[in-house]
């Protein structure tokens, strides 16, 4: 669906439009709740962060048209920021990264992406400016969920170092993506 | 401003592992609450949200099984569990900027023309109207002692075969309308006397609709913009 079609949308939520609602969740949920599995890694918590989205979204449409963001970067961001806060929040236990970096590999339909091609160079062309280690860390962390603490003992290096290593990549970066 | 000051490099990156997802909790929530009350803040994680989105394309979507939709209209609709967007949404727009209403109130009584604040006791209020796609921006005025409500377009037209028709919305009720926009850049709609105890806290909204105005009573096209009632 074109971006204009869901700040539509977005908008006869806020008026609190229940058809305008179910709309948008045919057009949004599978991809919301790609985006909580994979960082969730467990169905019924995912299913539980879409629950929890979608009524977020409900709640604050009308925040959206002065958010000043997209429509597909709000829903996305309420959808990674519940799913983060989740994985943050619960006990913290063993991430089978191996089994992770699988289930990452699959490869989606490019037909279907709302997201043109020219944004998806321009990360990926920025990314590749980092070290390669350091482009696959911020990757990680932002599709799968990564902790600092995932990130130390995955690359065995001191938490203190790990982040001053991240850190700068991700500045390295920003000047890159402000270009 | 420099952008290479430490300090801003610092705000920066802390932005950034915010959007990343890698900060602990305590300093995630930490983060959170320096986000409430600082809006440059806020455009340096916009930044992040909007930049690392494309990675998103590599996530393969998952249709959820049904019975979400069922849990989440049952939380949202149910009468027991019944929670209103409005009060949310009020709750945000009443915390709408004070210094960009109150300059909207000077700018109102500029474009508009004094007001005469003899005999008023009602109060009057200002909103300003806007989207997130800038299809039309009106700044709006409500003169209680004259119960019609002045508007000022700062962009936008319909279409040919199109009106714009101006809503108000009360609480939790349904969208009232206040008629159809004068094509006129500016203009004066009356207020129905039934309508006027319903402004204090209401919200107004433009919704795109059929030349005349919406045939159903409620809007039926794209709401294209819009804004709280603040007291002047």
């Amino acid at each position: 669906m074109p971006p204009g079609e869901l700040s539509d949308l977005i908008g006869r939520i806020s008026l609190g439009d229940r058809r305008a609602f179910r709309a948008l969740y045919g057009a949004t949920s599978a991809k919301l709740f790609g985006i909580c599995l994979r960082i969730l890694k467990d169905r019924a918590a995912a299913e539980d962060c879409l629950q929890e989205v979608f009524v977020k979204i409900w709640q604050n449409a009308a925040k959206f048209s002065v958010s000043e963001y997209g429509p597909i970067a709000w829903l996305c961001t309420i959808a990674r920021n519940d799913a983060i806060d989740r994985l943050r929040r619960r006990k913290p236990q063993a991430v089978d990264i191996e089994n992770a970096m699988e289930v990452a590999a699959q490869t989606p339909d490019p037909e279907a992406s709302s997201i043109s091609k020219s944004e998806m160079a321009r990360i990926e062309n920025c990314l590749g400016l980092l070290k390669p280690d350091q482009a696959e860390a911020v990757k990680s962390a932002y599709l799968d969920g990564y902790s600092y603490q995932d990130l130390a003992e995955r690359y065995r290096l001191p938490l203190n170092t790990l982040r001053t290593w991240l850190r700068r990549g991700l500045l390295t970066l920003r000047a890159c993506l402000q270009q | 401003m420099s952008a290479t000051t430490p300090f801003d490099d610092d705000d920066h990156a802390l932005a950034a592992e915010y959007v990343a997802g890698v900060l602990p909790l305590d300093e995630r929530e930490a983060f959170e609450r320096r986000l409430q009350a600082d809006p440059s803040l806020r455009q340096r994680v916009r930044f992040w949200d909007e930049q690392l989105l494309p990675l998103t394309e590599s996530i393969i979507p998952v249709a959820p099984p049904r019975h979400v939709l069922q849990a989440i209209e049952r939380r949202l609709f149910s009468k027991a569990g019944a929670e209103g967007g409005w009060a949310q949404s009020l709750a945000f727009w009443r915390g709408l900027s004070l210094a960009s209403l109150a300059a909207l109130a000077l700018a109102a009584v500029l474009y508009l023309g004094p007001l005469n604040p003899a005999n008023t006791n009602a109060p009057n209020y200002v909103a300003q109207l806007a989207g997130p796609q800038q299809v039309v921006a009106l700044a709006v005025l409500y003169d209680a002692k004259k119960s019609e409500i002045r508007f000022n377009r700062l962009s936008g037209s319909p279409q040919a075969g199109r009106d714009y028709e101006l809503w108000l919305i009360a609480g939790k009720n349904a969208p009232m309308s206040l008629g159809v926009l004068p094509p006129s850049a500016n203009g004066v709609i009356k207020v129905n006397a039934a309508l006027k105890d319903k402004l204090p806290g209401a919200v107004l909204a433009i919704s795109d609709e059929p030349a005349g105005g919406s045939p159903t009573g409620q809007p039926t096209g794209a709401v294209l913009a819009t804004g709280s009632l603040a007291t002047i």
